[in-house]
């Protein structure tokens, strides 16, 4: 069984594994800052047993354990002490099979759960109320504010956005020119203001914050839209159409010439799976690569619309693609979850990952 | 995995080197604090330190701040947040602790997790 991690919400870990990304929101997020501020709050405030012992369930990993605890006793309105036992429990499933208790707390430490840990079947009756009243006797509003956080339904669960206004965080203000310090590294070269010398307070801050700008900048490229920033710079390049499906996305075969190069590397059978792999994609392209192609426009000569480019496959790049495309030589799958339509062109001059080693002009040849 | 390399070997080397990183694996570098809140609980433990609820409630509000920070502002959600994720700073004006975000967006750039062992949320 998959282990989660301990700040895992509900609708995670109910989810399917096919469907962890349509299940995963920003919500989740929200949860987890709950747990994050929950433990804080009962290992650095008041170490009672009672709030880390009730956390344990939420933070263990363990998928029944959680939904055990957040589809029977969750509640999204915590009841005062007194009125315990006959709080609002949330969803249907309010009936406790091992003790009876409706009680709307999140973890009730009274009535132990089939997975209750040892921590919690040795409680004793001092601290028998709910860990979230534990909290309470601390800061009501933090009590509040984690079971906020904590709404086990994601729909109703506050955003982040809202979770601002709670009353918890209420006359907090950001300090002045710092609008987002607490996140790093993209804050830093966010802010433009003129006194950011922030906590490093080191002399090559300023480097740093350039060298950070960069890294954000193909930080972004790597979460935000891709294809649409290497389409923009590459747009003089051309030539774009619906490649046929490699995985990965970025990193699809460009149509690419070359004026001379060592054949003899490359193997009959990587030779046969290129031309499977293109054969489709220049079907699909047709003419509508002539004169556009990424070799073609520099040099001016005809246009390798329709035919086969050789180029030689490092071995990573042959684990990208299909092993039905390589035969039987290459066992290794590409990631299925590369889905994404690929990027057709992009300045490979400007790109030489593959090191000194490698180098395009010296070898005539097209590394990808 | 094939987008994490490209992007982060050409990321993370830095303008006065040249120094080219492996294929195949993923570089990330970031800043390096000591303290993150898992290892302030450990410290505690064994050597007693005041943190009020002000602080705690302090540090809630930068966590909230970093995450609409996240959402709002660039639509990424964390999705690796947790105790082990959160650093401790302390700021060189107000001598106070902060916290910071720290190990987002490796959920996207790992291929959903499913380049590494360890799970993701």
């Amino acid at each position: 069984m998959r282990r989660y991690p301990e700040t895992a919400s509900p609708e995670i870990i109910n989810a399917f594994p096919s469907d962890i990304d349509r299940a995963t929101s920003f919500k989740s997020d929200v949860w987890a800052l709950g747990i994050v501020v929950a433990s804080l709050a009962a290992e650095l405030l008041s170490p009672q047993v009672a709030i880390s012992s009730g956390l344990a369930q939420l933070c263990s990993g363990d998928p029944s354990a959680v939904l055990q605890a957040t589809t029977q006793r969750a509640v999204p309105t915590l009841p005062a002490p007194r009125e315990r036992g006959v709080g609002r429990v949330w969803g249907e499933q309010q009936k406790n099979s091992t003790s009876g208790s409706t009680t709307g707390i999140l973890i009730d430490i009274d009535s132990p759960s089939p997975v209750a840990s040892p921590a919690l079947a040795s409680m004793d009756a001092a601290s028998s109320t709910s860990w979230l009243n534990v909290l309470g006797s601390i800061d009501h509003a933090l009590m509040e504010f984690v079971q906020a956080a904590l709404d086990p339904n994601p729909a109703s669960r506050p955003s982040s956005a809202e979770l601002m206004t709670h009353p918890f965080l209420k006359g907090l203000r950001p300090p002045p020119g710092k609008k987002a310090w607490y996140v790093w590294p993209i804050v830093h070269c966010l802010d433009d203001d003129d006194d950011d010398d922030d906590d490093d307070g080191d002399d090559d801050a300023d480097k740093l914050h350039s060298d950070l700008a960069s890294t954000y900048y193909m930080w972004r490229l790597a979460v935000g839209p891709l294809e649409a920033a290497l389409a923009e710079q590459s747009s003089t390049l051309g030539a774009t159409s619906s490649a046929s499906h490699f995985a990965p996305a970025i990193l699809s075969i460009p149509r690419l010439g070359f004026q001379s190069g060592n054949d003899e590397t490359m193997s009959p059978s990587t030779s046969a799976a290129l031309t499977a792999a293109f054969s489709d994609e220049s079907a699909s392209s047709g003419g509508a690569g002539a004169g556009t192609g990424a070799g073609a426009a520099d040099s001016g000569k005809a246009p390798y619309a329709g035919e086969i480019v050789p180029i030689v496959l490092d071995k990573t790049m042959r684990a990208r693609l299909r092993p039905s495309e390589l035969g039987a030589e290459d066992d290794v799958a590409p990631p299925k979850s590369l889905t994404r339509k690929p990027t057709e062109t992009y300045d490979i001059n400007k790109i030489n990952f593959l090191g000194p080693e490698h180098d395009i002009s010296r070898q005539g040849n097209i590394y990808v | 995995m094939a987008i994490a390399v490209l992007l982060y070997s050409s990321v993370m080397i830095r303008h006065d080197e040249s120094v080219p990183l492996p294929l195949e694996r993923l570089w990330i570098v970031s800043e390096h604090y000591e303290t993150t809140l898992a290892s302030l609980i450990l410290e505690r433990q064994q050597q007693p330190m005041r943190i009020t609820t002000q602080r705690v409630r302090l540090w809630a509000y930068e966590m909230l701040r970093a995450l609409v920070f996240l959402h709002h502002h660039h639509g990424i959600a964390h999705r690796n947040l947790s105790l082990k994720s959160v650093c401790v700073t302390t700021d060189a004006h107000d001598h106070q602790m902060h916290v910071k975000l720290a190990n987002y967006g490796l959920y996207f750039a790992t291929a959903q997790g499913a380049d590494v062992d360890f799970p993701f949320g």
